[in-house]
This record gives structure tokens, C-alpha cells and sequence, in this order.
């Protein structure tokens, strides 16, 4: 992880014929700066290759907790994609909603040690913990394992550091930042080429899945 | 895909510690080693099933040694239970980052027979400089290239016993 933006951008400019810096067309140089932030969010995203462990204070009887951005780290990361969580370093259960109200119709009313954890039918970025804990119980942890993706999706600077991301995978932002550019209404529209920028994109994105299917993936249930 | 073999941070268990970071060099983590051995794959849901209270268990509490790891992502791990006392050799094997190219005289570390595959990518990627319709001429290099890159991805399915490949059906 050490491939700076800089060293991306100067490669989209090299095929764009403009070694050294964007500064004839429309294109400009923060456009693909933001083309950059987006292709690495939306790569993280769908192949969740970068896990992080975040743990936070679960307080007695209360039973949602948002999942807050970890900026008390470098790279500074947004937790997404939840699917281990533990209560007081006891494994909780993955549950459904759905689960819950057909099975165990009493448990918004349930207090005690937790067991089950879910994050349908609440707010985004929550997670909701059944039973809710109880009302005589000290503050205690709850860590949770997601998928970690930056913060910040543009505003980046050539001279960042790409955070997160393998440097295996830096190519791929290319071809998504490319993909974008030929897709546009500018002097470089090119809709040929920027399906096949999409395809080499696409690729990256079938790798990070099959090595994380073969080597990491598994069922939360 | 060049397999390496690398210490993990100082190259020994830290007293007290869950979570390692994959070492620096390394893609794709495969194997982690204690001391002379290696210890086996898990996930933290799957641990978690049998043993809910896997990430308190040390070495001294549970009386055994490190034997199971826990991959979180490509650049983090578990081990289990954790070493209380420190100072084990604990090191990890996989697929190292691919080196990037620079000079003419630079290795490339694949089978001979696929070095075609290099040639074709490269020209692809070359044209994709030139004009629309010079592009859509060379498209035949991409398609070639991806041909190759598909039976060499069916071939590699094919060696056995793939590393992990039956964890990994238990597993799922």
C-alpha cells in the first residue's frame, strides 16, 4: 500500500497521450482524481478484500448501535459490510428480523446476555443485538468484523497515498477511471474503448471475489 | 503464482496479542507456521459456533499450543488461542505481490507456455493509446490473451490437492 494517486494519474494521462499532466481537454485533472476515489471505494466494496475489527461500548438496556468511521487509525476507514460480531467476547448469532418476530415473538421485550445480532430493518451502518443487555449489566464490548473502505470518496490529492488497497490491485483503479472518461461526453468519448476498460476493471473485481471465496469467504449463519 | 514464505512482524508471537497484520510483500495469505508447524485455517464465525469465547483463550487457560488462524481479509489474522508468554516463531506462506517489471532484462516468473499471454496483454494495452478504429482492430490480442489467461485459471482448479480446497468445502 504504497502506490500514491499520483502514480495512477500519470498513467491515465500516458494512455490519454498527455504524459505529465491533463491540460488540453476537459478532462481535468481533479475529474479523474475523483474517478480514482470512486473506482476505490466501489472495488472495496465489492470484494470486501480489507477486513478490519472495530469494538465499541454497549451500554444496558440499549440495543442499536451505529457503526462508526474509524479515524483514530491511518488510513482512516468506514466499517461496512458487517458479518462477525461478538458481546463481550462471546460469538453472537446472525439473525434475522424475520427470524426473530416468527420464532421468538417476545424478543423486542427480552433483556439479558445478547446471542443474536442483526442488521435488517434498522438504519443503515446499525447493528441491533437480541436480547437487549441487561439493565443491571456493567458497560460492556461489542467488536464487530466488516469490510473497511476510506472515508473520503473524492477531494483526494495527487500526492496521497492510496490507503487500503493492495498495490496488486492499483491497476484496476486505472481502467475505472479510464472506463469513466472514454463513457464521457468529451473529446475522448469512446464507448469501445471504455467497455473494454470496464472489462479489465471487471476483472480485478473477479479476482478480489475468487480469492476471497476460495480463501476467506464464509457463511455468517 | 510465486509462493513466499515470510515472518510475521518481528517474525514472533507478541505476549497477549489476537490480531497480526499479514507481512508486507505478501497478496494472498495461505499458510501461517508456529514454531515448526502448520496450524489450521478457520474463520470467525465458524470458530465462534463451537467455542464463543475463542478471542479470550490463551495459551495458558485452554493448556494448548497456537493451533488454528483466523484470515480477516487480505492484510489481517487471528491466531487462536493467543500466546500469553510471547516469543514463538510464527510465520506465514503465500502468493508474494507480483514484482513489477522495469527493464528488459527483468524475470517474468510464469510457465513458458503462457508468456504469450504477457505479449498479447501488452499489446492491448499499447493500442489502447491509438485511434477507434486502430483499437477495434487490435482487439483480437485481448481476446487471445483472456482465452489463455481462462485455461490456465481451469488448469491451476485442476492440480490436487489444491491447498485448502477441502477446508474451504468443509467450511462452507
Amino acid at each position: 500500500m504504497s502506490t500514491t494517486f499520483n502514480q495512477v494519474y500519470q498513467d491515465v494521462c500516458l494512455t490519454l497521450l498527455e504524459p505529465g499532466g491533463l491540460v488540453l481537454g476537459l478532462i481535468q485533472p481533479t475529474d479523474v482524481l475523483n474517478y480514482l476515489g470512486q473506482g476505490l471505494v466501489d472495488l472495496l466494496l465489492k470484494t470486501n478484500i480489507i477486513r478490519r475489527v472495530d469494538s465499541f461500548q454497549a451500554n444496558s438496556g440499549i440495543d442499536i448501535y451505529s457503526i462508526q468511521d474509524n479515524t483514530t487509525v491511518s488510513p482512516n476507514y468506514r466499517p461496512v459490510d458487517i458479518f462477525y460480531a461478538a458481546f463481550n467476547n462471546s460469538y453472537l448469532h446472525q439473525t434475522s428480523a424475520f427470524y426473530l418476530d416468527n420464532y421468538a415473538y417476545l424478543w423486542a421485550g427480552d433483556a439479558g446476555q445478547p446471542i443474536y445480532w442483526k442488521q435488517d430493518e434498522i438504519d443503515p451502518q446499525s447493528i441491533q443485538i437480541s436480547p437487549v443487555p441487561d439493565p443491571y449489566s456493567d458497560t460492556l464490548p461489542i467488536t464487530v468484523i466488516g469490510a473497511a473502505i476510506p472515508i473520503q470518496v473524492t477531494g483526494w490529492q495527487l500526492t496521497d497515498t492510496i490507503p487500503l488497497l493492495p498495490d496488486s490491485f492499483t491497476p484496476a483503479l486505472k481502467y475505472y477511471a479510464l472506463a469513466r472518461i472514454f463513457g464521457s461526453d468529451t473529446e475522448h468519448k469512446d464507448l469501445t474503448k471504455s467497455a473494454y476498460c470496464l472489462s479489465r476493471y471487471a476483472e480485478f473485481v473477479s479476482i478480489g471475489g475468487a480469492i476471497m471465496n476460495q480463501e476467506f469467504q464464509e457463511s455468517a449463519s | 503464482m510465486i509462493q513466499i514464505s515470510l515472518p510475521v512482524g518481528t517474525g514472533v508471537t507478541i505476549a497477549n496479542q489476537l490480531y497480526y497484520s499479514v507481512p508486507a510483500g505478501m497478496l494472498i495469505p495461505l499458510r501461517v507456521q508456529y514454531e515448526s508447524r502448520f496450524i489450521r485455517k478457520t474463520f470467525p464465525n465458524q470458530i465462534g459456533r463451537y467455542n464463543s469465547t475463542w478471542a479470550t483463550d490463551t495459551t495458558s487457560n485452554t493448556g494448548q499450543p497456537v493451533s488454528e488462524w483466523i484470515p480477516i481479509g487480505l492484510d489481517l489474522f487471528a491466531i487462536h488461542p493467543i500466546d500469553d508468554i510471547g516469543g514463538a516463531a510464527l510465520n506465514m506462506a503465500g502468493v508474494a505481490e507480483p514484482t513489477l517489471l522495469v527493464n528488459p532484462s527483468d524475470t517474468v516468473f510464469i510457465p513458458v507456455e503462457y508468456a504469450s499471454a504477457i505479449a498479447d496483454l501488452t499489446a492491448q494495452v499499447l493500442v489502447l493509446r491509438e485511434s477507434a478504429a486502430e483499437f477495434q482492430r487490435c482487439q483480437d490480442f485481448y481476446t487471445t490473451y483472456a482465452n489463455l489467461a481462462m485455461k490456465a485459471s481451469i488448469w491451476r482448479g485442476l492440480v490436487m490437492p489444491l491447498y485448502s480446497a477441502e477446508e474451504a468445502r468443509q467450511h462452507r
